[in-house]
């Protein structure tokens, strides 16, 4: 339930600090929205996965996947204005073989396996519904 | 020199377009109710939705668009497309399994039949429906200037017609679309998704092994690339073509964004079975990869043949593609493949054509509360009134294909992921966080894109981006400060495996409708009007 709670904090913390850092520009805020925009889709699985009352069953590939983004953009950072004599990955500048590896190729084997593997066809989710004829909505 | 100077090819594109049309009239004889025209009777399975899913969202954007953007931008284009690694099974985590199970059990055949059924809400279903119609107009708009820009290429109509080409090639290619979406709705698409979507996967590896062979590898791709004045190091650098922002703004909207995106979230309603998500993340992500691989080597040899004095430099970053085809590609592969990029275009303006379509004239007159009666005609005439909007926005934008599209794509992502992507999976989300999201998405896209054309952002942002992460934040923050009501209850829904589903389509017998039946009452779990 702790995940459960926490997780839409953390989703509303990272949304407001995106878009000041958007407002704000420069590279630096620039720095910090691309590693909260890397970190936010998993914040986003795992809520969905906290909904299904099984946040813990997928943890390791979500900590994958959450090393992989962030660890690529902070990478990309890193290796920004690298030239031509930067280091290099199979005959490619390493930020864009890190780009395409490390956000591309591994994450879709890494999470085309974890989802097919772990599905559960049996267990019924809760999805929130509308509220029934006895609560009507303000704006309905 | 046109395509159809060369025989070989524009028989090969000549005999696909036989094909698609075929497809579009064997499946106009059997599209009888509104269900078969807007979800394809409900009965698609793994394979069919999988690549139909790719066939959808890749279009004109990804097989001209992204060569062009490339040409322009470098490697940071590449950030729109990397995040295909994970946005698949992301889809399937966060919005297929909620959605297909609602549409299993209730009336849910579009986006906002979603947002109504989740919320409760008129108003923010009819917002949606809004941002549908603007979405849609613009995505189609983005296909059918790509459309435009592959006839001018098929038949050498730059040279005949000057500026007038662009918007007779562009109204040609709105005709043929028409054609079978109008009668075949979107059956016709699912079925000529799948053949479009084979045929996509199969041209996009030849055609990235001809980009590798013509610039010689990878490794002397980069080295043309970097060696030449004209693009330089920073072409490689997936943070140096533009400033860290735009190209961080790019991931996050087609990461995030891609829950949002209603012709991919159409197809979930259409799998027969849930179970068969289970390995659709790996089909999708895998099909959509193969598929890109022609932005990626198109949009890297380009550049390098330029760069080596073996092609002219383009005046049009959108002839990128074309004139790779035409240069150095056999000709019978070449029709092969400017007719399958006439299938990812097709497929995808023929998806939103239906989805634009049901937005018109089943939500928002649902949200007005004056449905119409007869759906199945209206829709039909709504797509070709969708069509020439589209047309006409084209012809005004004036820009890359890849710029259109990001627009359209970043409207379906502001306003409508926030909604569902939250709404979905955290019951605190109110009806009026809903609305008030989908509202500020909505604006906010509209009104910092017409911003952006006059003046650039602070540090180079995104609006999508800047419209995204607003209408994120107003989502959290009118769930928890703005009161209205809080959802008190869950819904739990059944799967396949448990309960009863009602009706062949999980539906209540009433519920089902034709085109003459009145509009389907809303039934919650326990099977009462929740709306009149």
């Amino acid at each position: 339930m702790a995940v459960r709670r926490a997780l839409p904090a953390g989703l509303a913390a990272a949304s407001a600090a995106m878009l000041a850092a958007l407002l704000a520009g420069g590279v630096p805020a620039a720095a910090v929205f691309g590693l909260l925009a890397a970190a936010f889709p998993v914040g986003l699985i795992s809520l969905a996965l906290a909904r299904d009352g099984r946040p813990r069953r997928n943890a390791l590939h979500l900590a994958a996947l959450l090393v992989l983004l962030v660890g690529s953009a902070a990478a990309m950072l890193a290796l920004r204005g690298a030239g031509a004599e930067g280091p290099r990955f199979a005959e490619l500048p390493l930020s864009l073989a890190v780009l395409l590896g490390g956000i591309w190729l591994v994450p879709l084997v890494l999470t085309g396996l974890a989802h097919g593997l772990t599905f559960d066809a049996g267990a019924p989710p809760t999805t929130p519904a509308a509220p029934g004829p006895g609560g009507a909505d303000p704006d309905r | 020199m046109p395509l159809l100077d060369r025989p070989v090819a524009a028989v090969a594109a000549l005999a696909y377009l036989a094909v698609v049309l075929g497809i579009g009239v064997w499946a106009a004889r059997r599209t009888r109710t509104s269900r078969d025209f807007f979800i394809a009777g409900q009965g698609i399975g793994l394979w069919v939705t999988g690549l139909a899913t790719t066939s959808a969202a890749f279009s004109g954007f990804v097989f001209l668009g992204g060569p062009g953007l490339t040409y322009r931008i470098g490697t940071s284009s590449f950030l729109i497309i990397a995040s295909t690694g994970f946005t698949a099974a992301m889809l399937c985590w966060v919005v297929g399994r909620p959605l297909r199970e609602m549409a299993g059990r209730a009336e849910v055949f579009t986006v906002p039949d979603a947002v109504l059924e989740r919320y409760g809400s008129r108003a923010a279903s009819g917002l949606a429906a809004v941002a549908v119609v603007v979405g849609t107009i613009g995505y189609l708009g983005a296909q059918l200037l790509a459309l435009g820009i592959l006839v001018e290429t098929v038949f050498g109509t730059r040279e005949l017609l000057g500026p007038w080409s662009l918007p007779a090639a562009m109204a040609a290619g709105l005709a043929v679309v028409l054609a079978y979406a109008a009668a075949g709705g979107m059956l016709a698409g699912v079925w000529t998704d799948l053949f479009q979507g084979a045929l996509m996967v199969g041209a996009a590896v030849a055609v990235f092994a001809y980009a590798l062979e013509a610039g010689s590898g990878v490794g002397g791709i980069a080295r043309s690339i970097e060696a030449s004045p004209a693009f330089g190091p920073d072409f490689l650098d997936p943070l140096s073509g533009v400033p860290p922002a735009t190209a961080f703004g790019f991931f996050f909207v087609f990461a995030v964004g891609t829950l949002g995106q209603p012709h991919m979230l159409h197809k979930f309603y259409m799998l027969d079975d849930v179970r068969k998500l289970r390995w659709l993340p790996l089909v999708v992500g895998g099909s959509q990869s193969l598929c890109l691989l022609i932005w990626v080597g198109v949009g890297l040899a380009v550049p390098a043949l330029v760069a080596a004095g073996r092609m002219a430099p383009l005046a049009n970053p959108d002839d990128a593609a074309p004139a790779f085809l035409l240069g150095f590609v056999p000709a019978g592969l070449a029709g092969l493949v400017f007719a399958g990029v006439l299938a990812a275009i097709m497929s995808t303006a023929d998806s939103f054509v239906n989805v634009g379509s049901a937005a018109l004239v089943r939500d928002l007159p649902r949200a007005l509360g004056r449905p119409v009666r007869d759906e199945l005609r209206a829709g039909r005439w709504a797509t070709v009134g969708i069509g020439l909007a589209a047309v006409l926005l084209a012809w005004l934008y004036g820009d890359l294909v890849a710029l259109l599209g990001t627009f359209a794509f970043g409207t379906f992502a502001a306003a409508l992921a926030p909604a569902l992507a939250v709404g979905l999976n955290w019951p605190r989300v109110t009806a009026r966080a809903a609305a008030a999201s989908i509202a500020t998405g909505l604006v906010a896209n509209l009104g910092l894109e017409l911003l952006a054309r006059r003046t650039a952002l602070p540090g180079g942002a995104l609006p999508s981006a800047v419209a995204l992460a607003a209408s994120f934040t107003v989502l959290f923050a009118v769930s928890w400060l703005g009161g209205g009501r809080v959802q008190s209850r869950t819904w739990r829904l059944p799967c396949t495996s448990h309960g009863p589903k009602r009706g062949k389509a999980g539906l209540s017998q009433n519920s089902s409708f034709s085109a003459s039946s009145p509009a389907p009452m809303i039934v919650d779990s326990s099977g009462k009007a929740a709306l009149p």
